[in-house]
This record gives structure tokens, sequence and C-alpha cells, in this order.
């Protein structure tokens, strides 16, 4: 009866696609042994994407596979918030009100983690003696509903994990472990929002979001193409065989006037010059995104070199597994495999 | 406001799963243990059961051959039963004459074992034997007393004599204890010999612990 | 919750058969338990039946015979019991003696009494039989005493000398000292 020691499955799962992985086991040190991707480019019954599942990993007759998944639910917010003091910030009272009052969050309907901005690590407010925190979450709702579109798709969430702060985690690690001082600025990029983060030596310092996304483009290409509606807009966006290079920067002139605005600011503030930026979730066929961005703030686009990072991480690659040509949009993925807290770093925070 | 909080969270990665709506997968493994112990029980009860009537049902058959064999034995049977009624009822009257008989001394060969090893010197003027009851443990036995009176030459005669009975085989009867005892009168002043009066007894030997052996000890 | 548990039920197909299954054989071993236990125990009283018969068949080993032996000895000792209302055919029997052994019998009476010692509740109580007692007076000397009791001893009817007093008698006889001798004689009757 004693199965041979079950493999692990991580999922990231974004409006875009599905990213997948099948590795040893969930402990560290393991081997990622293969790498499968599901583009979600129509709509897609759960069958389907239980397949695609079934194909991966061995579900061994059951129901459900357990996973370990990085999701993206909708009103999910990862805020950075710097307290008066260290003891203000104690008050869980007050920390409350904060969510409320400064980030509209309601703290009854949402599901809220705290985190200490300098290394990510659970805010313990009897410990802690930091006054710089990271709000992070979304509501119970979104949250419930990706976690039942999981379990319909045949995936078990043993972690259920946000995507987002996910990544930014992944991103200061690799910034640690190549000893990147500059900052770096992450974007995320999604259909209905947006969210800005810069990250200076592993540390969260700017988080803002944006409240429109991807959607506000289709109302001006439909506009410029002269199409009938907002819906072949958003097909073609998405199709292969339209070339936006040109076209490119007048429809993200908003998304850029906010970046250009959070960096701006930032480097007034601080003094120092963000060199790098970091595009995740973005899929591949929208890469004209990512150049517009680098062009139009002069960064460059923060290709990570994902193997010598892993294996700083005790993650090893199976023979015949190539990372090399994958994409930023890939970080979340291996995020979600990281155990940043046990890699010997003690840099000062 | 809820938190999700686990041991210790790896650094960046909250843990947001609502553990209260996952569906319980260990019925999966569980699945194959519970219908494993069914089966693995049905079959020992099956199994039990099964044995118990096979062997009913050997039983049954050894049974009928039984039956048959003491059908067939059964008239010798009675008729070896009768015999040895028979038997044992005419054995009887045997046992019963044994029992007439049965004494330590039988008067003729005491007697006449008497007169062989009486010494020159002494004079018997009586012999007499019989048998009393005596009680025992609670219970009535047998003892003989012989008394031979007398007159002996001389003292020494006596207690030569006394040695012999007690040696002799006469009086050597098992089960029995032998007691002498002598009474003398004073020597006769005219014939210049001693009176005696010898008293011997045989009185059953008392058994340490009475034993169901007394009842069958008629039947010896 | 009436509906959660049919919905466990329908999961384990199995399981609940198995659970139907033990029942059944449960209840039936219960059931069958006790016939069983009567099997057992009759198979145990004839395997003892069995076993007397074919000890009695061992010990049985020439038996005919043997109650034939028995039978004929018994019936050779009947024969020589005396019978208890013949008085005077017992009586005379001594007095043939008498004249045989050519020794005075002085007196002779029957006890009307049966002796304690082989009557009900006596040391040897005689179930099958009953015993008649003589006291007999004899005079002679020691070798024709003697000889009379030898006598006693060799005839056919059961003769026991319970007790004797011999003593020396006052005549005196040409063979020798004559003696006085008191006999308690017990014959077997029937």
């Amino acid at each position: 009866m004693l199965s041979p020691k079950t493999k692990g499955l991580f999922v990231d799962l974004s409006e875009f696609s599905i990213l997948a992985a099948r590795t040893s086991g969930y402990r560290i040190p393991l081997v990622i042994e293969e790498l499968a991707e599901f583009p979600l480019n129509s709509d897609h019954s759960a069958e389907e994407i239980r397949e695609f599942f079934e194909q991966l990993v061995d579900f061994k007759g059951s129901g459900y596979f357990v996973s370990r998944a990085g999701v993206y639910p909708e009103g999910r917010f990862v805020r950075y918030y710097e307290a008066e003091s260290a003891n203000k910030a104690k008050d869980m009272g007050f920390l409350s009100d904060v969510l409320k009052s400064e980030f509209n969050v309601d703290p009854d309907l949402g599901s809220v983690a705290i985190l200490d901005a300098r290394d990510g690590s659970d805010f313990d407010p009897g410990t802690s003696l930091s006054k710089r925190l990271v709000f992070c979450g979304a509501p119970t709702d979104a949250f419930q509903a990706q976690q039942d579109h999981l379990l319909k798709c045949g995936i078990y969430p043993e972690r259920m994990e946000l995507s987002t702060v996910t990544t930014l985690g992944g991103v200061s690690d690799y910034a640690h472990f190549n000893e990147i001082n500059a900052p770096i600025l992450c974007f995320e990029l999604t259909s209905k929002s947006a969210n800005i983060f810069i990250i200076n030596k592993g540390q969260v310092e700017v988080a803002r979001p944006v409240p429109f996304g991807l959607d506000s483009i289709y109302p001006l290409l439909q506009r410029e193409l002269g199409l009938k509606d907002e819906a072949s807009a958003r097909k073609l966006f998405f199709s292969n065989t339209f070339d936006f290079a040109e076209m490119g920067p007048k429809l993200l002139r908003r998304m850029t006037k906010e970046l250009q605005a959070s960096t701006g600011f930032y480097e007034v503030q601080t003094g120092l010059t963000i060199e790098a930026v970091f595009i995740s979730v973005l899929p591949k066929n929208l890469g004209w995104v990512s150049k517009t961005v680098s062009d139009s703030l002069g960064l460059e686009i923060m290709q990570p070199k994902l193997e010598k990072w892993l294996e700083s991480l005790k993650i090893k690659l199976a023979e015949g597994v190539e990372v090399s040509n994958l994409g930023a949009r890939w970080m979340g993925l291996f995020s979600l495999m990281g155990e940043f807290h046990l890699r010997e770093e003690g840099e000062s925070e | 406001m809820s938190k999700r909080k686990k041991e210790v969270q790896p650094f960046w990665r909250p843990n947001f799963v609502i553990p209260a709506e996952l569906p319980d997968i260990k019925v999966v493994r569980t699945g194959f243990i519970i219908n494993f112990i069914a089966i693995t029980l049905a079959l020992c009860v099956a199994f039990f059961l099964l044995q118990r009537e096979y062997r009913a049902y050997v039983l049954g058959h050894t049974i009928a051959d039984m039956e048959q064999q003491i059908r067939v034995a059964n008239a010798d049977d009675v008729e070896n039963l009768k015999s040895s009624e028979a038997f044992r009822s005419a054995a009887q009257y045997v046992v019963e004459v044994e029992k007439f008989y049965s004494a330590p001394l039988q008067a003729h060969t005491f007697l006449y074992s008497l007169a062989q090893i009486k010494p020159e010197d002494l004079i018997f003027n009586s012999v007499s034997l019989s048998e009393t009851v005596v009680k025992q443990n609670g219970k009535n036995a047998l003892a003989y007393n012989i008394n031979i009176t007398g007159d002996a030459k001389s003292l020494t005669v006596l207690d030569d004599f006394k040695k012999i009975l007690e040696d002799a085989d006469l009086l050597k009867v098992e089960g029995f204890d032998l007691q002498i005892d002598e009474t003398l009168q004073g020597r006769d002043e005219k014939t210049g010999i001693f009176p005696y009066r010898l008293a011997i007894s045989l009185t059953p030997r008392v058994k340490a612990a009475p034993k169901s052996g007394e009842e069958g000890g008629d039947a010896s | 919750m009436n509906h959660k548990l049919i919905r466990t039920l329908k999961e384990y197909p199995i399981a609940v058969l198995c659970a139907v299954v033990i029942l059944v054989c449960s209840a039936a071993i219960f059931l069958r338990g006790g016939a069983a236990l009567q099997l057992s125990a009759k198979e145990a009283d004839l395997n003892s039946r069995i076993r007397t018969i074919d000890q009695n068949v061992k010990n049985a080993k020439g038996i005919r015979e043997d109650v034939e032996e028995v039978e004929l000895l018994v019936e050779q000792i009947e024969a020589r019991l005396f019978n208890r209302d013949q008085r005077a055919v017992n009586i005379n029997f001594f007095y043939d003696v008498e004249d045989r052994l050519g020794i005075r019998i002085a007196n002779i009476s029957q006890m009307p009494t049966e002796d304690a010692l082989y009557s009900k509740g006596g040391v040897k109580e005689l179930k099958l039989h009953s015993t008649i007692s003589y006291n007999l007076s004899l005079n002679g000397t020691f070798q024709q005493i003697l000889a009379f009791l030898y006598e006693l001893h060799r005839v056919d009817p059961m003769i026991r000398v319970a007790g004797f007093q011999i003593a020396k008698g006052g005549a005196r006889g040409s063979d020798g000292e004559t003696l006085d001798a008191r006999l308690r004689l017990v014959v077997l009757a029937e």
C-alpha cells in the first residue's frame, strides 16, 4: 500500500494561462521533473483543465491531486504602510483602522496577511520591531471563488497563495542572490487592474495599485482601428496576428504615465536610480507591452536567469527541463517553490 | 480581520487557503483501508462460519457412523453385560465364603503349631482362643485373644517361650500387632514351679488415614 | 443528516456489502452455536459409549467359561450349606464325626441367635448366607481334640472354630491326659 513518494504539483493560475510544474515532492531539495503550460485564450471547461493536469501528474484514480497554487483573485491588494512608530504598529485595532481608512479594505470581508516589509516574514505584533509593513490579501469571496475553481479542476490546494506577493518575494530573493543593489520596478498588469512595486535591496518600499488594466485599452483600440465593438478589439488584442509595436505607446499611455509618476517620485525622494523593470504574468504574445514600457521608462527589462537562482534555493532541474528560454512570467510559479527564509543571508534590513 | 497562519510561514508567501471549504480528500485513502478492513472482516467471519458448518457436517457423519457402530456392537455388549452380572452375583457367594473364613488364625493349625513350639519345661494347663470386637477410629474391628495358663519350671523358660512366640511365624499376621503380656504368681513352695498366665493379643493395625481400601478389604 | 449518511454509505458499496455479510454470518453463527454444541456433546457421549463397549469386550474375554466355572463352584458351595430347618440332621452330623473319630461329645447345643459378627451390623456381615452357632463340649486327648478340629476343617459343611477353651480335665485316660474342650463353632447356612 505504500506507494512511491507522491509527486509535487505547483500551479500558477492567472487569467492568461495556467503554468504548472511537476516536482519530486514539496520539501527541498526538490527536482523539477516537467513544466507545462495551458494557455487560457477562450473559455475552457474544468474537465479540459483537469485533463491537462492528469497528463502532467498521476492522480492515481482519486478525485484530486494535492498541489500548491498561486492565484490572482479579483480585488487583490498588496499595500505598503509605514507606521509612525513600531509601537503604534503593534496595535491590531490601529492597523485594522488603517486598512479601512487608507486602503479601503474591509477587514471583515477580506483575508489579509501582514508582512514585515523588510524581509517578508509574517508580522507578529508581539515580537516584531518593524514599523514598515506590507498588507496583502483579497476579499474572502474572491479567494473562495479561486479555491472552488481549483477544486473543480481536480486541484486540492494544500497552499493557496497570492501570486502577486509571492512573485515579489521571488524577485526580492533573486535580487539578493545576484547582489542587485539598485532598486527594481515590478509591474503586474492584468485585465482589470495593475500593481506597481518598487523593491530595493530586497525590501518593498513602494506598493501602489492602479485601478484599471488591459481592459481599458480595448475602447481605444476599437476607436483606433475602427472595429465593430470592444469584443472584436479584445480578440484582436490577444491574437498573434497584429503588430502592436507602433501603436503600443498610444494604447499604453495612461499606464506608462502612472509608472513614470511612481518611479519619478521615488527617485526624487530617495536619490536612487531605478535600472530595471520586472514584468510578471504577462503572456508571450503581449511582449510588445513589455517593450513599450521598457522604452518609455528607459529601463532594462529584467530577464531572470532562473537555473542558477533555482539551484541556490536547492531546486534542481531534471534532465530535459529547460528554463533558459522561459520569460519573467514564470517567476510566479518558481517563487511558489522557494523557501526564502532558509537562505543564509544576513542582509541588513 | 481574518488572518491565515501556518507554523512558520515562508517569507513573502502567506497561505490564503480556506480549509473549512476544502473537501475531505482523506476519504480517498481511508476508502481503501475501510474496504480492506471490511473485506477482511467479512472473509474472516464467513470463513469462521463455513468452518463451523463444515465441522458440524463432518461431526454429523461421524456421529451417524458411531451410532451404527454402537448398534452393531450393542447386542454383544448386552450379552457381555449379562454375563458379567451373572458372574458378579455368583462371585458374591464365593466372596462371602472367604469372608466367613477370614481370620488371622485357624484353630487347628494354631493348636498344632503351638504344640510344636511348646518347650519341654513349660506346662500348659489351658489354652483358649477368642475373638472380640474392638473400636478403632470409630469403626468396629476384630481382635484376637489367646490365653495360655500353665506352669513354668523357671522364669527363663517362660521368657524364652515368650521370645519364641514373638518370633514365631504362627503369630506373625499381616495387619495385626502382636502383644504378649504375662502375669506371674509367686513360686509354688511345694513344687518349685511358677504358675503363669500369658495373654497374647492380636489387634488390627491402625491405618494412618482411613482409605477407601477398607471396604475393598473384604473382596480380597 | 440522513442524506449525508446515505451518501457516505453509497460511497462505500463494498464496505456496506461486507457489513451485511458480517451481520448475516454473525447471526448464523449465533443461531447455530447451540446446534454445534449439541453435536459436540453427542459425539463425546457416543465416544465414551464406544470406549466403554470396547473395554467391555476386552474384559469379557472368556467370560462364558468363567461364568460357568463360578456357577459350578457356587453350586458346590451351596450344596454344602446347612439348612436351618433341619436341626436334627445338623446335630446328627456332629455325632457322625464323633463316631468316626471315637471322641466323646459331652454336649452340643445350637445357639438360638445368629453370631453377631456375621449378622446385620456385624464386622463381617453376611448378606447371602446365614450362620448357625453351636457350643460343643468335648472330652479327649490332645491328639483326639486336634483330630476333631482338623476334621471340622476337612468336612464338606463350612465350619469355623470361632473360639475354644481347652483345659486339663479331671479323668485320666489310657492314651494320656484327657482334656476338656469347649468349642464355639459357626457353620455357614442358607
